[in-house]
């Protein structure tokens, strides 16, 4: 086990090594002129010169990419001398834009991103693994039907879409909720659920939907396992059939996409943030990328994969403990 | 074989007819534990539905056993879940299967409960797919005894260890505590029969227990379920495709052919003078020592139904 | 249909490879569904108006590049005239507020970016992922190494940050072009994972083993033996991604690095709607609807799709 998971945690080093230096090399080899793109628009010939100094854009492209790998463990120095600027380790850059270190930008931003994808993963679970169960229990009723054909709508609304049309009706024509805002929630705890309720409900609905499918199909799969007849065959009755054979099988596989999902979230809600204007990581992407603020878009990169590739190494040991078959197998 | 019959019902219900006074004397001076008449299944299909068990009729004595043989999709394995009340729903019964003078078909979903399991317990084919992989073996086990029994967990967990000793799982109180996929096939095969005789049911309903596995182990399951029969004096119940299997286990066979009755009768005259073409055509597929190699038979009785019974998953 | 492809090569010893769901079968079992006709019926015609986006702007005399101030209130700041977003005999959808581009014109020309979008990611997404997933789940050793850890690398990128980083870099160019690469980058392995599973599944059946030992190369293999029996996940396949990609592109539309305008799309239509949806909320929803519609239709296409090949599979 511990060799397996020391092999495992090789595999992750090097596979965010690789996404690193794409990232970089894509991001600082498109672009016509980095150091244009991070002085921004009210620029001058010397500024440009200056960031160029001090971002070392004159040194080869590897030595930049050293300098960029060596600031995330050790922190580095832009410029020198008394206009030199400090970035602490982690530096995942510095943005010229905001005059702030990439690194606090997304500290200070990762929990409203936190709060949005927690909320509606509490949501979409559950809702799409209730409607799932229920359906599936209850095969064939108009309560399945009526549930899996709204499941078949809700993958197809865009969540933009979702969102505009909520905000039209719930803050624009019947003013129930608030505009959106990131109140905290030790400021306003009332605030700040109505906040993040519109947010929370577009951002789950998909997810929902899909949960509810996939629910509903895993468990109808396993009420038609051989092992399922056993367990009748031994007289056991039908709500310890159900809670004990038929869920465990079902949602074990559930469970692995959400972990995938969830972490793929933590990256910023991207369209949601933008949408309803909350200040998470995800419309910190979208306003940098506007911008053209490359330390930030490759940093939020760089985060997201992190927590893509994380996610799957969770979900990973979640799978051997929920499964026996896995936890004895693996080497 | 080479000269094949049309084999209309006709003939069938004669051979039925003609063989079960013959096999009800058989069963000697025995009390009936079990009694069928005239079962009939139907499952739903394309908007109709299809008869796919016609008319059986057999008794199970205690301590006695009964093999239903036939080829897949026959209806042997609906004949067997019929009995259970472990249809699929929307399935059609109708007839008489009376345990111990009791009718089981119109017992309610609970009262059915409370019979399944113990007092009629069931082995399926699959030994592997038939347990499930989440739990340890002792849990599913234990699960049978507590369905039934006023125990607590630590009885349950006792029982657990001595079913699975009296099977013969060697260090079973270390074992119990194992996930099916553990184990070997033959020792899976063991363990849902221990799960089957937790509750010394009174009829014991082994559906193809034998079909998956290797002929070495094939022997030795034989050889334990027949050894358990007669420590405890159960009624069985052995379905199975393979002639072969039954000759030194069943007292009596009744052989079944797209869901009729083909014959039934004593197991010894059954195989020394089959009174049905099918019946003789089944012997004669048996595979003996003293065939020459290359002259395997093949069935070749003609068919008037599909072979092929949607439904009957157990077989495939 | 196709089905003389699952044919083993004659001369060969090779046992007939199982055969795959015969297209016409499943055409007849998808004629039988109500909703899947529906669907169809609703795709196909927004295909033949899309196709015939021209003809359209020459029947009414809008093109989706006019401007047309008459129809606007230029007193109310630039809404249309009229009630539901100016609809009328000579704009039957409405015009667009402050410029007064007709609807239906630029709603027909955005079906016809959309969807070409759309279907040409999948083709090359197709492509890639049968391919790649194909030949690592075949030859295994090395070549599945390679790719399974291409497929890992590009599944752990946060796709759509990434799309849309890539996409505002690139300075100009052929912004369609540059969407269909992005997609199917992103894309193939989602396929490669599934064919590359279903090839290994393959690859060790009696049919594919015997045609090894009648001599068969390992092309003739891959293409003859196996090819034909992935059709059917392949058709589930594309006719759910499709959706996925209308649906991504729209999303990079609307956050503004998809398709440049003037070119109408569905997407920045739906963007541009959102500083109007308070007092013109029919520039919003025509565009949204016709969205949600073509994307509920291929999901339940292929949803139905799948449904019958399951049900043939496990026959």
């Amino acid at each position: 086990m511990a060799r397996y998971l020391l092999g495992r945690l090789t595999a992750v080093v090097l596979l965010l090594a690789a996404i690193c230096l794409f990232t970089y090399f894509i991001f600082f080899s498109l672009s016509a002129d980095p150091a244009v793109s991070i002085c921004g628009k009210t620029c001058t010939p010397e500024r440009i010169d200056s960031i160029r100094d001090t971002l070392g854009l004159n040194e080869p492209l590897l030595t930049q990419f050293w300098h960029f790998v060596s600031g995330l463990f050790a922190g580095r120095d832009y410029g020198t001398g008394a206009t030199a600027i400090r970035c602490e380790a982690p530096c995942f850059g510095y943005s010229f834009q905001t005059n702030e270190s990439v690194w606090h930008m997304m500290t200070g931003r990762l929990p409203v991103s936190v709060t949005v994808t927690v909320g509606a993963a509490v949501l979409w679970l559950l809702i799409g693994v209730g409607a799932g169960l229920l359906g599936a229990v209850k095969q064939g009723t108009w309560w399945d039907r009526a549930s899996m054909t709204l499941a078949l709508g809700g993958v197809a609304v865009p969540n933009y879409v979702l969102a505009l049309v909520l905000q039209y009706f719930l803050v624009v024509r019947f003013q129930i909720l608030p505009f959106p805002s990131a109140v905290s929630f030790s400021a306003d705890p009332f605030l700040w659920f109505q906040s993040y309720l519109m947010p929370w409900t577009v951002l789950a609905l998909v997810y929902a939907s899909m949960y509810a499918r996939l629910t509903r199909a895993n468990v109808i799969d396993t009420l038609s396992e051989n092992f399922l007849r056993t367990a009748r065959a031994k007289g056991i009755s039908r709500p310890l059939l159900l809670r004990r054979h038929a869920l465990r099988p079902s949602l074990t596989p559930v469970v692995t996409v959400f972990g995938m999902d969830f972490a793929g979230l933590l990256g910023g809600a991207l369209i949601t943030e933008k949408v309803f204007g909350l200040n998470g990581i995800g419309k910190m992407a979208a306003d940098s990328i506007a911008k053209n603020d490359q330390p930030v878009i490759m940093a939020v990169t760089l985060l997201a994969a992190f927590f893509a590739v994380f996610g799957n190494v969770i979900v990973d040991l979640l799978y051997s403990a929920l499964d026996p078959r896995v936890r004895t197998t693996s080497p | 074989m080479s000269t094949p019959r049309k084999d209309s019902t006709a003939g069938t219900a004669t051979a039925v007819a003609a063989a079960t006074p013959a096999a009800t004397s058989a069963s000697g001076g025995n009390a009936d534990l079990l009694v069928v008449e005239d079962l009939c299944v139907s499952l739903p299909s394309h908007g109709g539905s299809r008869q796919l068990v016609k008319d059986i009729s057999f008794t199970v004595g205690e301590n006695e056993t009964v093999a239903l043989v036939g080829e897949s999709g026959s209806g042997k394995s609906l004949t067997s879940l019929a009995l259970m009340g472990l249809l699929p729903r929307g399935a059609g019964v109708s007839g008489s299967v009376r345990l111990r003078g009791r009718e089981l078909l119109n017992l309610s979903d609970g009262a059915l409960r409370s019979v399944r399991g113990n007092e009629v317990a069931m082995v399926f084919q699959d030994p592997l797919s038939s347990l499930n992989p989440y739990y340890t073996v002792g849990l599913q086990i234990e699960e049978a005894y507590l369905a039934h029994e006023k125990g607590g967990r630590a009885a349950a967990r006792r029982v657990a260890v001595e079913a699975m000793e009296r099977v013969g799982i060697p260090d079973a109180a270390r074992r119990v505590r194992h996930y099916p996929h553990q184990f070997s096939g033959g020792q899976r095969q063991r363990i849902t029969i221990a799960m089957a005789l937790v509750c010394s049911p009174s009829l014991l309903i082994a559906d193809e227990p034998t079909t998956a596995l290797d002929v070495t182990v094939q022997a030795e399951i034989l050889r334990l379920l027949a050894e358990l029969q007669e420590h405890t004096g159960n009624g069985m119940i052995f379905i199975t495709h393979d002639l072969a299997v039954v000759a030194g286990l069943a007292q009596r066979v009744l052989v079944m052919r797209s869901g009729s009755c083909v014959e039934y009768a004593e197991a010894e005259r059954l195989f020394s003078d089959p009174r049905h073409p099918y019946t003789s055509a089944l012997l004669d597929s048996v595979p003996r020592m003293d065939d020459d190699i290359g002259d395997l038979k093949s069935l070749q009785v003609p068919s008037h139904a599909s072979p092929h019974v949607p439904g009957e998953g157990a077989d495939r | 249909m196709t089905a003389t492809t699952a044919l083993p090569e004659p001369g060969t010893a090779a046992p007939p490879a199982p055969p795959p769901p015969a297209g016409g079968s499943l055409t007849r079992a998808l004629l039988r569904d109500r909703t899947a006709v529906i669907s169809t019926g609703f795709l196909l015609l927004l295909c033949l108006l899309a196709l015939c986006a021209p003809l359209v702007s020459q029947l009414t005399g809008n093109g989706p590049y006019t401007f047309d101030s008459a129809a606007l209130d230029s007193h109310l700041g630039g809404v249309p005239h009229g009630a539901l977003g100016g609809i009328s005999a000579e704009h039957p959808l409405g015009v667009e507020p402050q410029n007064g581009r007709d609807i239906l014109a630029r709603v027909l020309y955005g079906a016809r970016v959309s969807l070409t979008i759309a279907l040409s990611s999948t083709v090359l997404t197709g492509c890639l992922g049968v391919v790649l997933g194909m030949t690592a789940g075949y030859f295994k050793g090395w070549v599945d190494q390679v790719v399974s850890r291409l497929m890992d690398f590009l599944m752990s990128f946060p796709a759509l940050i990434f799309m849309i980083a890539i996409l505002s870099s690139v300075p100009s160019g052929n912004r369609s072009v540059l969407l269909v690469a992005v997609i199917s980058l992103f894309g193939w392995p989602y396929f490669a994972r599934v064919i590359r599973a279903q090839t290994m599944t393959l690859a060790g059946r009696e049919f594919v083993e015997a045609a090894h030992a009648s001599g068969a190369r390992s092309a003739a293999v891959l293409f003859r033996e196996i090819l034909p029996n992935l059709r059917s996940s392949v058709i589930v396949m594309v006719t759910l991604a499709v959706p996925g990609y209308i649906g991504t592109e729209a999303g990079l539309s609307f956050l503004g690095v998809g398709v440049s305008p003037p070119t109408p799309s569905w997407g920045q239509m739906i963007s541009t709607s959102v500083s109007w949806y308070a007092v013109d909320p029919m520039f919003f929803v025509i565009p949204g609807a016709l969205l949600f519609s073509t994307v509920l239709s291929l999901t339940v296409l292929g949803d139905r799709l799948r449904a019958v090949t399951d049900a043939q599979g496990a026959r």
